[in-house]
């Protein structure tokens, strides 16, 4: 398998605290990768500097073979990086069907104009959201919202996806849907995935290699049977939970 | 699967009424009288000003200071031009639009990344400075006395300004129209509702926001250059702040993020306008505080007040919706 990501050393400072640390690490092409760490420990900021939403301080990242470190979000996602945000961020007065084709438009993937009304509605069928088409974002529960944001990342036609907590706020049922989904994302249709997720089961029985931050730094990374096992992982978790 | 663009209405029978409409405007020079044909002229203007101030502040979410000062320096341009070289307004006009446009293109890229608030507070400064620019160049801008320049086309005829000023608002109102349900429009909205999503699905945010600045102040440049041609006498009072106020009311009274609301708001002012104009600059100071009760407690104008009515009272009879 080829290297897709590779995060070379990069870190992030807000005023006085280190979000992240000289993180390094890579992924390979079709890899589904969890990224775990207690509140706070900077994954959503790894994934904004990933993104290009915000620039790292310092340190390196190359996406396919491009220096991706300077690129602004838009370019990133031009590139084939894709991202859901963890509180959810819908085109609230547009409707569903037009939140998918603002993605569509705007990564320039390749679908003809007159189909697009069906690619759109083809997609927000895979999420979960057929019938709703036509409804204004504003007006969709918070589940329906995660599914939005799942549509209209798949619609850029991304090489890796980035997930941000998928599974907040979702009963058993929907988690079930939800994880069938990630799953149809990353082994059916090849796309790279990294995730971020505070249910333990799901990220466990899904990811092929896990990442753990703790405070900025990256303190851990191997299969999800190690990451259960190892003794720092553990204190940073249940240190926290129990504290 | 009419209702594709939640806001921007669309189908066949929604023209009607605007040919409705814009057949009785056809008609005005024939039985309307000097003084309201003046007024028609003068709210024509109000129309391009406030939809085209609208499809910046409604639809891209950017609160501009600087539109009277666009249609400032369309006037200006064509009108120096005229003075100073003799060039005919009706190639003048369109030299003024350009000039505005490329202004806008600075002011924009300046500017908008910043956003929100600093947009405001730039274009309040720039409105400002071009004012006393225009104040103190007494040489060129005849300052606060007015510069007196060439009727629009041909002899002084209140006809002739009418229809040009109606064809440049029909076509003002078309483009803007066109933009709404083209794919730029979708990303005017998108950005509106929410950068931080646009910019990571591919959207060029401050891209997006440049050229909705730009469309917006050539439109105020066309308009500023038509208005000082009819007038004969351009002063430093469509660049004002006062200008640019009455405007914000009439977006904001008639409904803003609509494509109807503008054009209803504009026409209704003027015509409000006149019959209060015994007080005198009150009535920008009213209009203003009316503007300020409609953002806080009717948000969506004039335009909002009737559609809520007309989905009540049509509601059984299934307008809209999955047609």
């Amino acid at each position: 398998m080829s290297e897709l990501l590779k995060v070379e050393r990069i870190s992030k400072r807000f005023g006085g605290v280190q979000a992240l640390g000289e993180i390094s690490f890579s992924l390979a092409e079709h890899e589904l990768l969890g990224l775990i760490g207690p509140n706070g420990a900077g994954k959503t900021t790894l994934f904004h500097l990933i993104a290009g939403t915000l620039l790292p301080d310092s340190g390196q990242i190359s996406f396919a073979g491009h220096d991706i470190t300077r690129l602004k979000a838009y370019q990133t996602c031009r590139l084939g990086i894709a991202r859901t945000f963890q509180v959810t961020r819908p085109f609230a007065k547009l409707t569903c069907l037009e939140n998918v084709e603002v993605a569509l438009v705007g990564s320039d993937a390749p679908v003809a104009r007159e189909d697009r009304d069906e690619r759109c509605a083809e997609l927000l069928g895979l999420v979960g959201l057929k019938g709703k088409e036509r409804l204004a974002a504003a007006q969709l529960n918070l589940i329906d919202k995660k599914r939005l944001e799942m549509a209209r990342a798949l619609a850029t036609n991304p090489k890796l996806i980035l997930l941000d907590e998928v599974l907040g706020g979702l009963n058993s049922l929907e988690m079930g849907q939800a994880m069938d989904l990630i799953s149809l994302i990353n082994r059916d249709m090849g796309t790279t995935v990294i995730w971020i997720e505070h249910v333990m089961g799901a990220i466990m029985r899904l990811s092929q290699r896990v990442l753990v931050l703790d405070q900025g730094e990256l303190i851990f990374t191997g299969t999800p049977e190690q990451v259960a096992q190892d003794r720092r992982v553990i204190e940073a978790y249940l240190g926290e939970q129990d504290a | 699967m009419t209702t594709r663009h939640l806001k921007v209405s669309s189908g066949r029978q929604e023209l009607l009424p605007w040919l409705a409409v814009l057949a009785l405007f056809l008609t005005f020079p024939a039985w309307l009288g000097e003084y309201w044909l003046g007024s028609a002229i003068v709210g024509l203007f109000y129309v391009m000003m406030a939809a085209s101030w609208n499809l910046l502040a409604g639809f891209t979410g950017q609160v501009s200071f600087a539109h009277a000062a666009f249609a400032g320096v369309g006037a200006y341009t064509s009108g120096i031009l005229a003075v100073k070289l003799g060039l005919h307004p009706l190639l003048g006009v369109p030299v003024g639009m350009g000039i505005a446009a490329l202004l806008s293109l600075g002011l924009g890229a300046l500017c908008i990344r910043m956003g929100g608030i600093y947009l405001s507070l730039t274009t309040l400064a720039f409105s400002e400075i071009l004012r006393l620019v225009i104040n103190n160049e007494y040489q060129v801008t005849r300052g606060t006395m007015g510069l007196k320049v060439p009727f629009i086309l041909g002899d002084y005829s209140k006809a002739t300004a009418f229809y040009l000023m109606l064809a440049a608002a029909v076509a003002v109102l078309l483009i803007i129209r066109w933009l709404l349900k083209s794919d730029l429009g979708l990303m005017f909205r998108a950005v509106q509702n929410d950068e931080v999503a646009a910019d990571s699905l591919g959207v060029p945010v401050t891209r997006i926001r440049v050229t909705a600045f730009v469309i917006s102040g050539a439109m105020a440049g066309l308009a500023g250059g038509l208005y000082g041609h009819y007038l004969t006498l351009i002063t430093p009072h469509i660049p004002s702040l006062d200008l640019m106020f009455l405007v914000l009311a009439m977006a904001v009274i008639g409904g803003m993020g609509t494509f109807v609301g503008p054009v209803v708001g504009a026409l209704f002012l003027e015509v409000l306008a006149e019959y209060i104009r015994v007080w005198g600059e009150f009535h920008v100071l009213i209009f203003s505080l009316v503007a300020l009760g409609f953002a806080r407690f009717l948000p969506g104008g004039i335009v909002g007040l009737a559609t809520a009515w007309l989905a009540r009272r049509g509601a059984p009879a299934g307008k809209g919706g999955a047609a």
